[in-house]
C-alpha cells in the first residue's frame, strides 16, 4: 500500500483552508468558484492520481484520495473529484487525452435523460454508455431539467448526442467510481463536522462552563469521532483495494462497503453535530451547514447507502457464508 | 490536545500469510474431525482444555513471547492473525484466552525469573489457565476504589477480600489479583498503594462461588479470599505499582479483534440463512453489517500495528472497542429481523446464544460509557 506523503496533505489542506472561507463557499452556490478551481488546476492537484502519460499529474490512487478527502473537509466549491476520480479515470482507462477544464460525467440511462452532477459548470462531458465511452463538449448536451442538490451544487438531467464511443469502463464501474469519490469527500466532511463540534464544545458556555464539560456531550463527541473514523477506514479500504489492482468485481464490492459506511455515518454525525451546535448551527450564518448539507446531498449521489448495501449484500449471499471471511481478510490487501 | 483522532495506514504485512494459512488448515482439520462446533462468544464461554492443548502443541500460543520461555518472539501481527481466525471460526478458546492474552505478557514484563520459569511455559503449551481478579462488589468502573488487601508477613503476604464477576475462575488455575498493600488514607493519592499478585485459585482460604448468568450458564464467580497466603515471589512487579501495571494489562485487554468478532460465526451463518435471493431490504441489512465489519477490522489492524510499532494507542483502542462491541450486539438483532425464528435449529441457536451474550459485550473490559470518556479526554473536552 502506498502511503501518502504528509507534505501533499499539508499542501492541499493549507491551500483549501486559505481559499475556502465560508463567504467563498456560500457565494459559490449554484455554480463553482473559479479561483479555487484555477488554483487546483494550475498546481496540478486536480489531476493527481491520473497518469502523466494520459496528461495527469501522476501519483497514487491514495494521493488522489487524500486530495478528495481535503476537498470534502474544506467544502471546496468545485467539481474536482468529477475529474480526478471519475471522468479523468474514464479517459485514462479508454486512452482519451484528459480534457483541460471542469468535466461532468454522463452515465447514460436506459431510456431518457441521465443525471449529471455539476453538468451546468462543465466544459466537457465524459459520456459513458453500454456501447462505450467518449468525450464531448458541453454544448453537445440537451438539458431536460436542471437544479441544485441540498448543498447548492448544480446538476442537470441530460441526453448527449453525436458522441463517438470507444471501448472503456462499464456504466456500473463508472457509477462505482462516482460512489468512491463521494465516499472520500464524505469521509473528509464527516471528520470536519466532528471537529467543528469539538471546537464548539470548548467555546460555548452555559451554566457557567464550557458545554463540553457536560458528560452527555462528551459521549456524543466520542460517538462522532468513532463514526468518522469508521467512515474514513471504509473509504480507505476501497482505495487500497482499487490500488491493488483487484478485479472490477472486487473493487465494486469494496466501494459498495465504503459508500454504505460513509452514507450511514451521515445520519448520526449530522444529527449530533446539529444537536451540539444548538440554534446557531441551524442558521445559514454558521459554517457547520457547509459540511452537513454536503453530507446530506452526497450520501444520495451515485447511489445511496441503501442501494450500495444491497449490492454488497447480494454479492455476499451469492458467494456464500464460507467465502465471507476470506473476502473480509483481503480488505485491506496485505502489503507485498 | 488533539481534536482529531487519526488511524495510521493499516495493512497486514505479507509475512502474516504463512501463519494464516497454517491456522486455517488446523481449524479445517479440527472441524472435519468433529473436535469443535462453531459457536459465538467462544473466547469467554468456550472453555475446552483439550482444544487449548492442541493449539499449544501446534505452536499457536505465546507467539509473541520470548524464546527462553517457549515463545517464538514473533510479531504481534502474527498473533492478531491467529486470533482473528480462531474467533471467526468460532473455535473454543476460553481456557487459555486470558492467560495467553494478558497474564503471560504481564508476567513476562513485570515478573521475576522464578515466576516466569514456573508459569510461562505452561501458558505457551495451553495447560495453565488464568482469570482476571479486578472487579469487586463495590468496585466496577471505579476500579481504584477496591478494598481487597494484602499485608506483609514472613516469606509472603496474607490476602483478604472478595472479587466478583470472575470469569471461569472455577475452571482456571490462577488469577492476577489487584489489591491494596497500603490503605487509601495512608497512600499519597488513591491510585497509589495497590499491588498485583499471582494467586493460585487452589490455595487454602480461596472459596469460589458460582454466580449464574441470566442464561443459566455458570461463567461468573465470586472469589472470596480469607487469609490466603501468597509467597513473596508471586508479587507481580513492584509493590505499590499495581495501578500502572493494571492499566498496561487493560491495553492488551481492549485492543484485540475479539472486540469486533464475538458474533462473527452468526454473521457467516446468516449469509447462508438469508439464501440466494434476498429482498432488497434483507440484502441491504446484511450488506450494512459486512461493510461495517470491514471498516472496523481495518481500524483494529491499525491499532494492532501501532502497538506492534511500540506506540500506546490507548484512546484508539477504546474507540474501536466502543464501535466493535456495538456491532457485535447488532448482528443478532439484524439476524432475527431478516431471518425469522424457526429457520433451522443450528442457526436459531446461534441467534439465541448471541442475544443472551450481548449484554456482556458493552460491559466487559470497561463499559462503553467509560471508553467514550477516554476518547472525549483525548479530544480535549474533559
Ligand atoms: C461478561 C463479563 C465478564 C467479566 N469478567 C470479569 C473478570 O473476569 N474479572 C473481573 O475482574 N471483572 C470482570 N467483569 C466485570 C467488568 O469489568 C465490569 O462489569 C465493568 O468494569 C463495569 O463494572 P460494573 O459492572 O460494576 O458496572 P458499574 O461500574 O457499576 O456501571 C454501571 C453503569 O454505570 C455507568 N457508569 C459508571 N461510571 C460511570 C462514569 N464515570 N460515567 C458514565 N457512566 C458511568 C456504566 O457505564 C454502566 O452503564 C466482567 C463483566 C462481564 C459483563
Amino acid at each position: 500500500m502506498a502511503s501518502v506523503d504528509p507534505l501533499l496533505i499539508e499542501t492541499i489542506e493549507s491551500m483549501l483552508g486559505d481559499l475556502c472561507t465560508p463567504e467563498v463557499i456560500g457565494a459559490a452556490e449554484g455554480g463553482l468558484n473559479a479561483k479555487v478551481w484555477g488554483a487546483l488546476w494550475e498546481s496540478g492537484m486536480a489531476t493527481v492520481g491520473l497518469a502523466e502519460s494520459a496528461g495527469g499529474s501522476g501519483g497514487s490512487p491514495q494521493d488522489a484520495a487524500a486530495i478528495a478527502k481535503a476537498v470534502g473537509r474544506f467544502a471546496a466549491p468545485v467539481p474536482l473529484v468529477e475529474l480526478s476520480l471519475v471522468g479523468g479515470w474514464v479517459c485514462e482507462q479508454a486512452g482519451i487525452a484528459l480534457p483541460d477544464g471542469p468535466v461532468a460525467v454522463v452515465i447514460e440511462a436506459e431510456a431518457g435523460p441521465a443525471r449529471a452532477y455539476w453538468c451546468p459548470t462543465a466544459e466537457h462531458l465524459v459520456v459513458v454508455g453500454e456501447g462505450g465511452v467518449g468525450l464531448a463538449p458541453a454544448s453537445a448536451a440537451t438539458v431536460a431539467r436542471s437544479g441544485v442538490n441540498q448543498a447548492g451544487e448544480p446538476w442537470a438531467d441530460v441526453t448527449v448526442s453525436g458522441v463517438s464511443l470507444q471501448p472503456g469502463p462499464s456504466p456500473l464501474d463508472v457509477r462505482a467510481r462516482g460512489a468512491l469519490a463521494r465516499s472520500l469527500t464524505m469521509a473528509g466532511a464527516l471528520g470536519q463536522a466532528a471537529e467543528l463540534s469539538v471546537q464548539y464544545c470548548n467555546e460555548r458556555e452555559q451554566f457557567g462552563r464550557a458545554i463540553g464539560k457536560f458528560q452527555v456531550l462528551q459521549q456524543y463527541l466520542a460517538q462522532m469521532a468513532g463514526e468518522a473514523a469508521a467512515a474514513e477506514a471504509a473509504a480507505d479500504n476501497a482505495v487500497d483495494v482499487v490500488a491493488s489492482g483487484a478485479d472490477a468485481h472486487e473493487a465494486v464490492r469494496a466501494i459498495a462497503a465504503a459508500k454504505t459506511v460513509t452514507g450511514r455515518a451521515v445520519g448520526t454525525i449530522n444529527r449530533l453535530a446539529h444537536q451540539i451546535h444548538g440554534a446557531i448551527g441551524y442558521t445559514d450564518e454558521h459554517r457547520l451547514q457547509y459540511s452537513t448539507r454536503r453530507l446530506w446531498a452526497w450520501r444520495d449521489e451515485y447511489g445511496s447507502d441503501a442501494e450500495w448495501a444491497a449490492v454488497l449484500g447480494r454479492s455476499v449471499v451469492a458467494a456464500g457464508g464460507p467465502a465471507l471471511w476470506p473476502a473480509l481478510t483481503s480488505w485491506p490487501p496485505v502489503i507485498r | 490536545m488533539a481534536n482529531r483522532l487519526t488511524f495510521p495506514d493499516a495493512a497486514l504485512p505479507a509475512s502474516t500469510e504463512e501463519i494464516r494459512g497454517r491456522i486455517r488448515e488446523f481449524l479445517a482439520s479440527e472441524l472435519a474431525a468433529g473436535s469443535y462446533t462453531p459457536k459465538v462468544d467462544t473466547w469467554l464461554s468456550g472453555h475446552d482444555a483439550s482444544f487449548s492443548k492442541k493449539l499449544g502443541a501446534a505452536g499457536f500460543l505465546g507467539l509473541t513471547y520470548p524464546r527462553e520461555y517457549g515463545g517464538q518472539a514473533r510479531s504481534a501481527l502474527d498473533r492478531f492473525v491467529v486470533v482473528e481466525e480462531l474467533l471467526a471460526h468460532g473455535a473454543p478458546i476460553a481456557a487459555h484466552w486470558i492467560a495467553e492474552r494478558q497474564s503471560g505478557p504481564s508476567i513476562i514484563k513485570h515478573g521475576n525469573d522464578a515466576i516466569k520459569e514456573e508459569l510461562v511455559p505452561g501458558i505457551v503449551s495451553g495447560e495453565v489457565y488464568f482469570s482476571i481478579g479486578m472487579s469487586e462488589p463495590d468496585s466496577g468502573s471505579d476500579l481504584a476504589s477496591i478494598r481487597s488487601s494484602a499485608r506483609k508477613v514472613d516469606g509472603g503476604y496474607i490476602v483478604n477480600g472478595t472479587k466478583v464477576w470472575t470469569s471461569q475462575a472455577h475452571n482456571n488455575h490462577y488469577f492476577i489479583v489487584l489489591v491494596r498493600t497500603t490503605p487509601v488514607d495512608e497512600a499519597q493519592g488513591r491510585h497509589n498503594g495497590m499491588s498485583q499478585f499471582v494467586l493460585d485459585l487452589r490455595s487454602p482460604g480461596v472459596e469460589i462461588r458460582p454466580i449464574r448468568l441470566l442464561s443459566g450458564h455458570h461463567h461468573f464467580n465470586e472469589v472470596v479470599m480469607t487469609d490466603v497466603f501468597v509467597p513473596d515471589h508471586m508479587l507481580l512487579g513492584v509493590e505499590g505499582n499495581g495501578w500502572a501495571q493494571v492499566i498496561g494489562e487493560l491495553a492488551f485487554e481492549r485492543s484485540g479483534p475479539e472486540r469486533i468478532l464475538s458474533t462473527y460465526p452468526l454473521l457467516a451463518a446468516l449469509v447462508d440463512a438469508v439464501g440466494p435471493d434476498p429482498s432488497a431490504e434483507a440484502a441491504a441489512e446484511l450488506g450494512t453489517l459486512v461493510a461495517r465489519m470491514s471498516a472496523l477490522r481495518r481500524l483494529s489492524i491499525s491499532v494492532a500495528m501501532s502497538l506492534d510499532a511500540g506506540r500506546s494507542p490507548v484512546t484508539e483502542a477504546a474507540l474501536v472497542k466502543d464501535l466493535g462491541t456495538q456491532l457485535e450486539g447488532e448482528i443478532p438483532e439484524v439476524a432475527r429481523k431478516i431471518v425469522p425464528p424457526g429457520h433451522n435449529e443450528t442457526f436459531d441457536a446461534l441467534v439465541v446464544e448471541s442475544v443472551l451474550s450481548a449484554p456482556g459485550f458493552t460491559l466487559r473490559g470497561g463499559t462503553n460509557e467509560i471508553l467514550r470518556g477516554i476518547v472525549a479526554r483525548e479530544l480535549g473536552v474533559r
